[in-house]
């Protein structure tokens, strides 16, 4: 059998319009092998696919933007919150200090011995012991003397003697404080123990309450992000589907199919996490700093601060990599019919 | 056809059923060598397109092996599949575009996604649209163009990178006579460039017109492997 090449091939009747030998000379012309693009060639090819994606879909990708932008605005805000409260707090707990009430049968020498087992303690700076007796002096003078039924508690002094220790000030944080609050309450003598001194101890619950508050809100803030990463990826794969079967059947890799998605997420995530913060830096440095509120909150001493470089950094860093992770996400659940 | 030629592709005892029991080939055989011209044909629904999908990858046999540039693909990772895919060129009844890009853009994507630097691909895409007359044609976009003209760019598109194997699921079903007749001789010159032309129609009088190798599906089965007359 012989093979008779392209004669027999080509149809009987004329005319052509195409002239042939033209692709012949095509496919013989250069040998060489042509320019590559190299990396930044490719690093170019990836951002320009991706606003190109991202303009393919521009109200569904500003969507996604303005809540990112939303999102961060009020966790930024609540962060910002977060940080002068507990600052504003820890400034005025000048002083660490408890008071345990002590059970109405403990005898003298027992009470002693407690007593000077604090004494020694290297933490503790002050103990003040106030008897059952001065306790009830104590309760007259803010009553005032006179009253009929102070007689009565001659009689029968229903008031409990206490202790009020003051530590250290502790700069380690509050968990030490709660732990000596414990240590005290276990002890026979003590009926129960109250935090004393100034009212920002009596806040650290308070204090933990809204740091894990702040640790859900951010937790559900990236769920968010993410979820709506993936939603928004999805849309514009779908948008981008012929055009990713097009590449697949070209030869690309699934990777070169999907970098453009995955960066058209971080950066909806980072546009949009800049624009939240910006935004609240922008309201905070313009309505905000150098008001002291010493009209509204005298007590409080407020000396506000924006949140610090760090921070803004981490979040910027966190937004951006929760996006991407959710168009990443995306493109791996995303099934093309021919893509491989 | 001489022994010395190597094979490019071959199939042995392949079968692909579709879930749950399709049976869109039942234990195809044969083997193509390098730079042979070979048509497969049958009615519509006889599997033609199902052979060509498992030769660029996209799907997989059920049974048996389909080896392709010397790679069996039943067990190879994707990426192997997307690099042989670069030297594979794809036509099909209706090819599609990136409608937001250039006839010659189109064209270059081909040339892109092996990462062929902006200004040489655009040469190169110009070039061989110019070889297929459409020089006039480059900057506009691809949805306005003659379904002729749309399959002369996507001949363009599939053969600006020089493959080795140019396959054309029913390349003409969508055109006229003569419009056919442009196309096969494009398809004829890259032939005698020496490529491997694999063309799955179901019209019998392509096939007698240009008279090649012709293997013959029904119902998923070969019934028959006409050589090309001598
Ligand atoms: N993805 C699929 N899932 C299930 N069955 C399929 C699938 N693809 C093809 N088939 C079946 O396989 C058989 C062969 O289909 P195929 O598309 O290969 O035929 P064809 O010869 O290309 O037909 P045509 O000339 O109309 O293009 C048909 O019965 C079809 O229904
Ligand atoms: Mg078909």
């Amino acid at each position: 059998m012989s093979f008779q090449g392209q004669k027999s091939i080509l149809l009987n009747d004329a005319p052509y319009e195409i002239s042939r030998g033209a692709l012949t000379r095509y496919w013989q012309k250069s040998t060489e092998e042509p320019t590559q693009r190299g990396f930044f060639g490719a690093c170019a090819y990836y951002f320009s696919q991706t606003f190109s994606n991202l303009l393919s879909m521009p109200i569904g990708s500003s969507i996604f933007v303005f809540t990112v932008t939303v999102l961060f605005f009020f966790l930024g805000s609540f962060l910002l919150c977060l940080q002068n409260l507990s600052s504003v707090l820890s400034r005025g707990g000048e002083s660490n200090s408890l008071i345990a009430y002590i059970k109405t049968d403990v005898s003298e020498s027992d009470m002693n011995l407690l007593l000077s087992g604090l004494d020694s303690d290297p933490n503790i700076t002050k103990v003040d012991y106030i008897s059952r007796e001065e306790a009830l002096e104590l309760f007259k003078e803010d009553l005032g003397e006179g009253h009929s039924f102070l007689k009565a508690l001659d009689e029968d002094n229903p008031l409990p003697a206490s202790v009020e220790i003051f530590f250290e000030k502790d700069e380690t944080g509050l968990n030490s404080t709660e732990d000596r609050i414990n240590a005290m309450a276990n002890r026979v003598e003590v009926d129960e123990v109250i935090r004393g001194g100034s009212w920002s101890n009596r806040l650290s619950g308070l204090i933990k309450f809204i740091k894990m508050v702040g640790i859900i809100g951010l937790g559900i803030t990236f769920l968010i992000v993410g979820f709506l990463a993936n939603n928004s990826i999805r849309l514009l794969m779908n948008k981008a589907k012929d055009e990713r079967e097009i590449l697949n059947l070209l030869g690309a890799s699934k990777s070169y199919v999907n970098i453009p998605f995955v960066l058209g997420g971080a950066l909806q995530g980072f546009f949009g996490t800049v624009l939240g913060l910006g935004i609240l830096a922008f309201l905070y440095y313009q309505f905000v700093e150098g008001y002291s509120f010493s009209k509204e909150l005298p007590f409080l001493n407020l000396q506000l601060e924006f949140l610090e470089v760090s921070t803004l950094f981490l979040l910027l860093i966190l937004g951006t990599l929760i996006a991407a992770m959710g168009s990443y996400i995306a493109t791996s659940q995303y099934g093309d019919r021919h893509l491989i | 056809m001489t022994n010395t030629r190597s094979d490019i592709i071959k199939l042995i005892g392949v079968s692909k059923i579709f879930p749950p029991d399709d049976a869109a080939l039942k234990d195809i055989e044969f083997s193509i060598a390098q730079g042979e011209f070979i048509f497969l044909a049958g009615r519509s629904g006889s599997g033609k397109s199902t052979l060509l999908k498992l030769l660029y990858g996209s799907e997989t046999a059920t049974d048996g092996s389909v080896i392709v540039g010397g790679r069996d693909l039943s067990n190879v990772a994707t990426p192997v599949i997307a690099r042989l895919r670069r030297s594979v060129g794809l036509v099909f009844r209706d090819t599609k575009f990136i409608p937001g890009a250039s006839v010659v853009e189109n064209v270059a994507l081909a040339l892109e996604v092996v990462g062929v630097a902006t200004e040489d691909r655009l040469d190169a895409a110009g070039e061989i649209l110019k070889a297929f007359g459409l020089e006039d044609k480059l900057y506009l976009n691809p949805a306005s163009l003659s379904s002729e003209e749309k399959q002369r760019v996507g001949l363009a598109r599939a053969l600006v990178g020089k493959p080795k194997i140019i396959l054309a699921d029913d390349p003409s079903g969508s055109l006229d006579k003569g419009s056919r007749k442009a196309i096969f001789d494009i398809l004829a010159e890259a032939h005698s460039c020496g490529v491997t032309v694999v063309v799955a129609t179901s019209d019998v009088e392509i096939v007698e017109e240009v008279n090649q190798r012709t293997i013959v599906l029904e119902s998923g089965k070969m019934i028959g492997d006409f050589a090309q007359p001598a």
